[in-house]
């Protein structure tokens, strides 16, 4: 018990800052953190720092959240693309212009009515379907639904066989048709594997609660993306769904997509 | 049963000697690997000799699908703290068998990984400043066949097709 | 049944190895653009973001949609107790099993991590139809495997019957499966089809068949063995009515999709517009592939000329081919609805139709499963007893007595 108390505290306390005082601390915690992490569930007072902060990195995903984001036509502009480059920045994807081959996770749409010459631009993304067709098709289980509902491609059992692309409604996916080189720490990707938008799933498990295109977007003055919570009631997101309503591509798919669009 | 139980024996043992000789030339002064940044590994070092792959493996899937993060035994603290600058400045790539510290061993024993073709074989800051020079360089962070975009449009096209292997 | 021999063809002749070594440099050659392909990814095919099916799953799917046909003949034997067919039995089940080797070769060495197939074989999504043919094929080998030993050893034959019954059955399956590969992607305004499934089953019949009558005859007038124009007639007959099911089944599909307004644009590519597929779908598929053969079958001046019947097959192989084609790869050039009927742009090409010019690898990779289905056939009936020594029309009638 003391132990999972010790481990709790070092937890709370872990500074964010330099790697090695995380690999000091590493070393200090105790042998078999694994084993521990089950304890901490149900320890007393722990509950305490759970709601404070994100999920502690040694404690699984659960669906008591599902992310998602919600998208705001109105509040998108068509010449901005900031959401695309901070996307290919945060992953390392840098897809070359005209390029049919390269991985784009994140594109700028632009939807034009035919008979009123009204058009539109926004971002699609992998649409993160509560029910992902991706995830019916894929032979090995690589394409995956986390519990909080991120989906995701475990490039490690992925044998790149691109059904999941000719499943998805959305053009969502990639195939990594090249020798790749400097990929970042955190998107690893390579050759003959399919990926993604993941959702910044490494930003959201490191507790940022939100993703790289949100983030650039409200630094850009737009704020037309919100990721959320769509379990909780009281999230941004869920408020203003509830408030303003919203629409999922192809929703007559029935796939319950987490990315929702407002002012479509 | 009883036949898996000693080929896992006889494996772990000959692992173990191997490792055992192994580390004799990793030690010595003759090393190019430049040293890691701590002076204690997570494991104990003989440990994680005969283990390492056990641990990586089993964290893999702990991360992927259930979201764990704990930085004890993830890659990426592995390379934070092993894959350390040489006397110039320069981060070994795992292509480089004798200065990567994982290389280094991996090549030894001949032992084949595929970690790599995906994961980053250096910490994030020196992937972070190799893209910054390539940039300043003028070349593009994309990495691929350096093609114009209408080459790329055209790419599957026979011709380009037979150039671009011959050119290699 | 006392009157057919069976017996493995002579491999000494100067033509035999001829053969042996033009199809495995062939095999050897498909490898090598195989390996190459997975060393450099497939920037070196002509595959992308938006066809990300090329060339050798026309070819992989042909081959297997064509091995499941193969076993026809032995089916009309066991199944439907036409005994003039029995002694065609054996040569039948080798060519479907070899047939699938070859398809199942070119779809694994065209996987973007061909070393992970063991993962493939071991970890299952059971949701996954993908999932599912690996079990339909590997069954299919065990199943056709085993009904080829009981039709060959002679204290097992009394049960091939039954062997042969379950082997139907499960090659209507399996070509139910490789046809539900494509009719169950409810995105694709192409596939979404419930017909895709029977569709399959009706191309493999002719598919097989052409392959079968090609096989039958190279073997015996290569190694000058009798056979008669009676059961080559019966074949010829056959293969006449699958070409004209396969037909009926294209119009019914266009039709029904013409029949609702929201499929008028997919369509109108396919039929119309499509360029390249438009060709492949009138020229290859329509034309060579149906209305020629059809007519070289029944007209009576053609009855008992073998020319004419190479020529036939060949042009069922090659409109197959293209139907196949205009199937997987027109399905995927024409963009995906993300807005139905609104206009769509991206840098990612949404609403544009994608060129696609297979590349010399791919090409020489899916010719290199049929010549790895060809070798393994050419192997095994020289080693095994699959062929009669004489299929000459006098036999033929004695059986038939």
């Amino acid at each position: 018990m003391n132990k999972v108390v010790t481990k709790a505290y070092q937890l709370l306390r872990q500074p964010k800052a330099k790697v090695e005082q995380e690999i000091d601390q590493s070393k200090r915690s105790f042998v078999g953190g694994l084993v521990g992490a089950s304890g901490l569930a149900i320890a007393p007072g722990v509950m305490l720092y759970e709601t404070a902060s994100a999920k502690p990195a040694d404690q699984p995903v659960t669906n008591a959240v599902r992310w998602g984001m919600l998208v705001n036509v109105n509040q998108c502009t068509e010449d901005c693309n900031a959401c695309v480059t901070a996307c290919n920045d945060e992953h390392g994807l840098w897809p070359e212009e005209g390029s049919t081959t390269d991985s784009q996770w994140i594109r700028k749409l632009t939807v034009k009515d035919p008979t009123t010459n009204h058009s539109k631009s926004f971002p699609v993304m992998c649409q993160h379907c509560e029910h992902p067709p991706c995830v019916d098709v894929c032979p090995t289980r690589a394409s995956f639904k986390r519990e909080d509902g991120i989906v995701l491609v475990n490039m490690h059992t992925c044998i790149g066989c691109r059904y999941c692309m000719m499943a998805c409604p959305y053009k969502a996916r990639s195939f990594v048709h090249e020798v790749l080189e400097n990929q970042l720490p955190s998107t690893p990707r390579g050759k003959g594997c399919v990926d993604s938008c993941n959702m910044c799933v490494h930003k959201v498990d490191a507790g940022e609660n939100t993703t790289a295109c949100a983030e650039a977007c409200a630094t850009d003055g737009h704020q037309a993306i919100v990721f959320g919570d769509l379990n909780d009631p009281e999230s941004e997101i869920s408020k203003s769904l509830r408030d303003f309503g919203g629409t999922q591509i192809r929703a007559d798919l029935g796939l319950n997509t987490g990315v929702r669009y407002q002012g479509i | 049963m009883i036949g898996v139980t000693r080929i896992n024996v006889l494996w772990n043992v000959s692992i173990a000697l191997l490792l055992f000789f192994l580390s004799a030339p990793l030690i010595a002064d003759g090393s190019k690997v430049p040293p890691p940044k701590g002076d204690q590994c997570v494991e104990d070092p003989e440990w994680m000799r005969v283990k390492h792959f056990e641990t990586v493996l089993h964290q893999r899937d702990e991360t992927v699908i259930r979201g764990i993060r704990t930085e004890k035994h993830s890659l990426k603290n592995c390379i934070e703290c092993h894959i350390t600058p040489n006397a110039n400045g320069d981060y070994a790539r795992y292509s480089n068998s004798e200065e990567h510290f994982c290389a280094s061993c991996h090549t030894y024993a001949a032992v084949a990984i595929d970690c790599f073709q995906c994961h980053a074989d250096r910490p994030e800051s020196a992937i972070r400043e190799a893209l910054k020079r390539q940039q300043a360089d003028g070349t593009d962070p994309h990495q691929g066949l350096q093609m114009s975009a209408n080459d790329l449009i055209l790419k599957s096209n026979l011709q380009s097709n037979l150039s671009s292997a011959q050119s290699k | 049944m006392e009157t057919v021999r069976y017996s493995s063809i002579a491999a000494n002749s100067a033509k035999f190895w001829a053969l042996l070594i033009g199809l495995g440099s062939i095999t050897l050659i498909g490898l090598l653009s195989a390996h190459h392909m997975e060393v450099e990814g497939h920037i070196i095919s002509g595959m992308n973001n938006q066809i990300v099916w090329g060339l050798p799953h026309v070819f992989a799917i042909f081959l297997i949609v064509a091995a499941s046909g193969a076993l026809n003949v032995a089916s009309i034997a066991s199944v439907f107790g036409k005994v003039e067919y029995k002694p065609l039995a054996r040569l039948s089940a080798l060519l479907a099993l070899a047939l699938l080797a070859g398809g199942l070769a070119v779809l694994v060495l065209d996987l973007g991590r061909p070393d992970r197939l063991i993962v493939a074989m071991t970890v299952y999504n059971f949701k996954s139809i993908f999932a599912w043919n690996i079990f339909l094929y590997t069954g299919f080998f065990v199943i056709v495997g085993i009904y080829l030993w009981w039709m060959m050893d002679y204290s097992m034959q009394k049960y091939s019957k039954k062997a042969g019954l379950v082997a139907f059955i499960w090659r209507v399956i399996l070509t139910t499966g490789t046809g539900s590969i494509f009719g169950f992607l409810v995105a694709r305004s192409a596939y979404d089809t419930a017909m895709l499934a029977p569709m399959f089953i009706i191309m493999s019949f002719a598919f097989g068949m052409a392959f079968y009558i090609l096989v039958l005859l190279a073997a015996y007038s290569w190694t000058n063995r009798p056979l008669g124009d009676f059961i080559l007639n019966k074949l010829r007959s056959l293969l006449g009515v699958f070409i004209a099911s396969i037909m009926y089944f294209v119009v019914v599909y266009h039709l029904t999709n013409l029949y609702a307004t929201e499929h008028h644009q997919v369509q109108k590519f396919l039929l119309l517009e499509g360029g390249s597929y438009t060709a492949m779908f009138w020229i290859g598929q329509v034309i060579i592939g149906g209305l020629i053969p059809l007519a070289l079958i029944y007209m009576p001046q053609t009855k008992n000329c073998r020319k004419t019947l190479v020529a036939v097959c060949t042009m069922v192989i090659l409109g197959g081919l293209a139907q196949v084609y205009v199937i997987v790869i027109g399905g995927q050039a024409f963009p995906l609805e993300l807005f139905p009927g609104m206009e769509i742009s991206s840098s990612f090409f949404d609403g544009q139709v994608i060129q696609y010019i297979p590349s010399i690898w791919e090409i020489l990779l899916g010719i290199a499963g049929v010549a790895i289905a060809l070798l393994l056939v050419t192997v095994g009936v020289a080693v095994l007893d699959f062929l009669p020594d004489s299929l000459s029309d006098k036999i033929t009638a004695e059986i038939k007595k």
